[in-house]
């Protein structure tokens, strides 16, 4: 099983290298190499976690959710490099290679997976919440270039993108947190435990991004402002919601 | 009657819904400093009603607790709002007029009502829970020991423990370990009817109005000390819990609705105006 672990580990490292090439290669003339080695990282990436899934199942091992949400990251880079918007393909691509970096130097997955993971909602839970927070960073990384003009050939599509963006982050972050709730209560007895302090974060997230979805009803609130809000969840996700998941620094094996 | 017309209505205003959610999360966020420095304080409400739990810790330690009951104030203070304003929107939508051109569309615009509504159930669930619910933790039987359930005539006797023992090469790490259990146990009433029931992890069963989840258990490995057979119950009665699963079920079907009604409107009048 240690193969299969430490070919998890190179698999993810691979992943991250081939991230953080895509991004250089963006600013190539030819859009298609840097489509190319982003999809091949990515491939990289779901091997690791079918690998880190192998030595698992049913099971599942905790602080998992910094490599799923950086593979919905690169997912979701891959649907909009290089035609469908592609500085927000670029802009997500940077973020990708950022919490991969970070994913590879301060890991915490080295926790054994535990009893009460055994049930498919520890899983769907897992893939909710990855892809909620995926596509709210989306969305935050998505008003960031509204409010740069980066968007300029096409500003109203830009503005219901980053809305629709975070429409879809908040469904899918409400339903990870339900499936959370009806895991918590099967295995613990109570839909909330008070054991972590992540939990508080969880809610000031869904109540924050709650807080976004009401704006449109203010008056004052047009569309730049909404984008300065949405831009204040990113510190919000990767503070409060990612860096927990992380640990200490140390070199991955295959450097050290 | 106009100040109380003018109280509602401030009561019901957007305005309000954005400070409140604000002040929440800034509320919480301060709030996760404090609980990871003071986890012991707040771990007993876990085990504690919520009036025992301020009795005891809250109100002791004001100045590590205050974000917990700042919280509650808010939490009252957005149900309210929310309650207001829904009832406010509710009735402009069934308010008599000229059939809507869109009949579908005028349907989906339900869908953040109903998110409301459920939220409102599923914070009130919680205070049931919370407040009127039994919360009976660390219920420890050996084999063939029996205990009454809390309140009732109801008699609970630890039968035997089976364990599906992990065989496999794949997961090293568990092996001689259960993937999965059954912990036996007879549930003996005052009538004299008996009903054997299997509780497991994740896996807990209901009796009488009590779910009953496994906390802990022996023997849970293979080889080594012979242990004796016991298990470590946690027994509630959470009258709130089936209102909880409706109103999550409310909000699910809700969110489903508002995707829709997204998906549909791209084009339309009332998304414009969401991303005007």
């Amino acid at each position: 099983m240690e193969v299969f672990q430490l070919w998890s580990h190179h698999a993810f490292g691979l992943a991250a290298l081939a991230y953080l090439a895509s991004l250089g290669l963006t600013w190539t003339t030819a859009r298609w190499p840097a489509g190319l080695v982003l999809f091949l990282g990515l491939t990289a990436n779901l091997a690791s976690l079918g690998l880190k899934l192998y030595i698992s199942w049913p099971m599942q091992a905790p602080h998992q959710e910094p490599f799923w949400l950086v593979a919905c990251l690169a997912g979701l880079a891959l649907a909009y490099w290089p035609r469908r918007w592609p500085a927000l393909g670029r802009a997500l691509l940077g973020a990708t290679a950022l919490l991969a970096a970070v994913a590879v130097f301060f890991p915490k997955d080295y926790y054994l997976p535990f009893p009460r993971s055994n049930t498919i909602l520890a899983h769907v839970y897992l893939v909710f919440s990855a892809g909620g927070r995926a596509t709210l960073w989306a969305g935050g990384l998505a008003a960031g270039l509204f409010l740069l003009g980066g968007a300029r050939e096409d500003e109203k599509a830009a503005r219901t993108r980053f809305t629709d963006l975070h429409i879809w982050g908040f469904v899918l972050y409400s339903l990870s947190l339900f499936t959370a709730e009806a895991w918590s209560y099967l295995g613990w007895s109570s839909p909330v435990i008070w054991e972590e302090p992540t939990m508080t974060t969880t809610m000031a997230t869904w109540f924050f991004y709650g807080c976004f979805l009401h704006l449109y009803l203010l008056r004052g609130w047009d569309a730049r402002r909404r984008a300065w809000f949405a831009l204040a969840g990113l510190p919000l996700l990767f503070y409060f919601n990612y860096l927990p998941e992380t640990g200490q620094f140390s070199w991955p094996g295959w450097m050290s | 009657m106009k100040p109380v017309v003018s109280a509602w209505n401030w009561l019901a205003r957007p305005s309000l819904t954005f400070h409140l959610l604000l002040g929440l999360v800034a509320d919480l966020l301060a709030g996760y400093f404090i609980f990871r420095a003071h986890l012991q304080l707040f771990g007993p409400l876990n085990r504690l009603s919520l009036l025992d739990w301020i009795v005891t810790y809250g109100i002791h330690n004001l100045d590590t607790t205050w974000w917990f009951f700042l919280f509650l104030l808010l939490l009252a203070g957005l149900v309210l709002n929310t309650l207001a304003c829904t009832i406010n929107r509710l009735a402009a939508w069934v308010r008599p007029g000229r059939p809507p051109a869109d009949r579908l569309g005028h349907w989906l615009a339900l869908a953040p009502h109903l998110m409301h509504i459920a939220f409102i159930i599923i914070l009130v669930s919680h205070l049931v829970n919370y407040v009127v619910g039994v919360n009976d933790q660390n219920n420890i039987l050996r084999q063939g020991d029996s205990l009454r359930l809390p309140g009732s005539a109801t008699q609970l006797r630890l039968e035997r423990v089976e364990n599906d023992f992990y065989a496999g090469e794949r997961l090293k790490f568990y092996q001689n370990r259960p993937l999965s259990q059954r912990v036996w146990l007879t549930f003996s009433q005052a009538d004299g009817q008996r009903t054997v029931k299997a509780v497991g992890i994740n896996s807990p069963i209901w009796q009488e109005g009590f779910s009953i989840h496994l906390k802990s258990y022996a023997p849970d490995h293979q080889g080594g000390m012979k242990r004796t057979p016991f298990v470590n119950l946690i027994i509630r009665k959470d009258p709130g819990i089936r209102l909880f699963a409706a109103g999550t079920a409310l909000f699910v079907v809700g969110l489903l609705v508002y995707l829709v009604q997204v998906l549909r409107n791209g084009t339309r009048k009332d998304h414009r105006e969401m991303t005007a």
